[in-house]
């Protein structure tokens, strides 16, 4: 078994499969002889075990709720520490000569990484170790920029190319799917910002022309067609969505602010069309996650289909209609949306319970 | 693929230390041989930051580079032709033509005349800026005020008891003491994309620094609407203080609250400007009487 979340996603499909099989027995539709069922359970005991030993599952309901509150206490814990670690060094960092300031950021730095390591060597949850890389990463986002602050350093933007480097580090030593984002978040700013300075802009306006997140956005989204992620649970996903948060977040801000475009139309033309192009993005992404069996895609698809939809209809009527009127559109539209999106279910039938097809 | 963890420790550790080592590299180069240029500031040049918000956890302390540029007088007559960062900054200089030889397309202004908001916004671009201090710029600057401020008094002894003209000859002489003691005397006189050509133009390294600088293009007033452009700002625009010359600047906190916007106290700051055009301090006093 590769990896953490394949090993739950497993024992999660033995569990139901138990729980259907009782029912099945219990309708008398099956019936398991004596040994059969000594030798499943005996298998799927031993499978369990082995599973709970190597990477500390969740064997039931009860420890998946409990984990869930574990994995938001690291989250909440690491950010609360990568804060207390910026805030101790904003408070003394100015009484101390350049030397001792550039020597304290990099063992910081250096200091969180190699305990990042350790406890990943130790921490058979996983949850101390997402934290200690989290503050690793916080570590180094500060090593870098009280460095510049320090030394009076001109703002470049391979400061984000280098974070994103030890971000995916960190991400798939340590499994972790914040620091992965992390890292496709400072790769798009860099991808951004080098479209924007290759048409002469400054590159710290990258937000002045969305249209410089398109390439960053297609390479994402079609990562994981070129590198394989089964052994991660979870990262083709978020590469995936990502990819399309930066393709239909541009396209929403350029559907109202057309002033923003490369385009050399009038304002009114390139709104128009990234409208157009919003609406048939979404769409597409729908039908597209629902053929490919990627739920976290159809998901995002709907999300801003209904964005787009709903901004669209505020522009149109809002003004102009009584506001019963307007909202009893909206619900109507709602309904139009379930009764499609039931007919694409029905007409996709072996959607994978669980996790996605990668 | 997953790695092993010493493979992570090593390729993780390598990232970091490379990664410092560059910076700090970068910095011993910016810093080595002479100096591009270095400039005699005081505290109407490097401006204390306000007491507010996370300042005050903070205990480093940064002085704000404060330049101006000289505008059109069209634009804004009298006392009020010079303008700081952040209100206008659309130096008289960076004209149509200027703007092409920085390599800004300003076709793009000039074909949408009709429709305003594509007119108004176009990206900055970063170029080289020529910053003088205390040179002809501020003189003529200096001098426009004067005329102003004797014109008001003049006008005030021809009508006296006039409550209007009594008002413009206060905030004249008001204007002018504060041109000539406060405000400060960086002005911004020329951008390039080629800094040793600003440097051969203005040679003089102890009047004169080359620094990076944003310039934005962005349309005339109608009903031309004659492309013109702006000074964004600095590349750098704060510089570090370091902790073995806070006590020549200022206390460990910073002093400069709302209400004593107008008093900052006085210092004398060496700033240098080095390979890479960035800048630090390199040394500081208080002065022996106050400006």
């Amino acid at each position: 078994m590769a990896s953490r979340t394949s090993a739950q996603q497993r024992a999660d499909e033995i569990r139901v499969f138990r729980l259907e099989l009782a029912r099945l027995e219990h309708e008398g539709a099956l019936e398991l002889t004596g040994a059969q069922r000594e030798r499943l359970t005996q298998h799927q005991s031993a499978m369990l075990a082995e599973y709970a030993a190597s990477f500390d599952i969740d064997r039931d309901l009860q420890s998946k709720q409990l984990s869930l509150g574990m994995r938001v206490a690291s989250f909440l814990g690491a950010l609360a520490l990568a804060a207390s670690v910026f805030f101790l060094f904003y408070q003394f960092w100015g009484l101390l000569s350049e030397p001792l300031q550039a020597g304290i950021l990099l063992a910081a730095a250096l200091g969180t990484f190699i305990l990042t390591i350790w406890a990943r060597g130790r921490d058979e949850t996983g949850y101390f170790t997402n934290l200690c890389a989290m503050v690793a990463f916080a570590c180094f986002v500060l090593n870098l920029t009280m460095l510049g602050r320090a030394f009076n350093i001109t703002p470049s933007d391979n400061a984000l190319i280098v974070w994103a480097a030890l971000a995916f580090l960190l991400a798939y030593t340590c499994d972790s799917r914040l620091l992965l984002a992390s890292g496709v978040l400072c790769v798009m700013g860099f991808v951004a910002a080098r479209v924007g300075a290759w048409r002469g802009m400054y590159w710290l306006d990258l937000g002045e022309r969305p249209e410089n997140f398109f390439p960053a956005a297609m390479l994402f989204f079609f990562l994981p067609q070129f590198v394989n992620q089964d052994r991660f649970g979870g990262f083709a996903s978020i590469y995936r969505v990502f990819g399309l948060l930066a393709l239909f977040l541009s396209m929403l801000v350029l559907g109202f602010w057309g002033h923003l475009s490369y385009l050399d139309f009038s304002t009114n033309t390139i709104e128009s069309v990234y409208q157009v192009l919003g609406f048939a993005f979404s769409a597409a992404a729908v039908w597209f996650g629902a053929r490919r069996h990627w739920p976290a895609v159809v998901n995002t698809g709907v999300t801003f289909f209904v964005i787009f939809l709903y901004t669209k209809l505020f522009d149109w009527w809002w003004e102009t209609m009584p506001k019963y009127l307007f909202f009893l559109v909206l619900g109507l539209t709602a309904l139009l949306i379930l009764l499609i999106l039931r007919r694409l279910r029905k007409s996709v039938p072996d959607m994978t319970v669980g996790g996605e097809r990668t | 693929m997953k790695w092993s963890r010493s493979r992570a420790l090593l390729t993780g550790a390598a990232l970091i230390l490379a990664t410092n080592i560059v910076v700090l590299g970068g910095v011993a180069y910016n810093r080595s041989g002479e100096p591009e240029s270095t400039l005699k500031l005081t505290q109407r040049e490097l401006a204390l930051p306000y007491a507010w918000g996370l300042t005050k956890e903070n205990s480093g302390l940064a002085l704000h580079i404060a330049w101006r540029v000289v505008e059109q007088e069209s634009d804004r007559p009298g006392i009020y032709m010079a303008s700081y960062y952040g209100d206008g900054a659309a130096p008289y200089w960076l004209n149509e033509a200027k703007l092409i030889a920085l390599g800004i397309d300003v076709s793009r202004l000039r074909r949408s005349a009709n429709d305003k908001p594509r007119r108004e916004l176009l990206p900055s671009k970063e170029v080289f800026l020529a910053l003088e201090l205390d040179g002809p710029e501020y003189q003529k600057l200096l001098e426009q005020v004067r005329r102003y401020t004797a014109a008001a008094q003049n006008r005030l002894r021809g009508n006296p008891g006039d409550k209007e003209l009594e008002q413009r000859a206060k905030t004249a002489t008001e204007a002018l003491k504060q041109e000539e003691r406060e405000n400060s005397r960086l002005v911004v006189v020329d951008a390039g994309l080629e800094r040793d050509t600003l440097r051969t133009t203005y040679p003089d390294r102890t009047r004169y620094a080359i620094a990076r600088g944003r310039v934005q293009p962005q349309s005339g007033p109608k009903p031309m609407y004659t492309p013109r452009g702006r000074i964004v700002g600095l590349s750098v625009t704060d510089v570090n203080v370091p902790a073995s010359l806070r006590s020549e600047v200022g206390d460990a906190r910073p002093l400069r609250t709302h209400e004593t916007v107008n008093t900052p106290p006085p210092y004398d700051v060496t700033v240098s400007y080095g390979r890479r055009l960035e800048p630090w301090i390199a040394a500081a006093s208080k002065p022996v009487r106050s400006e």
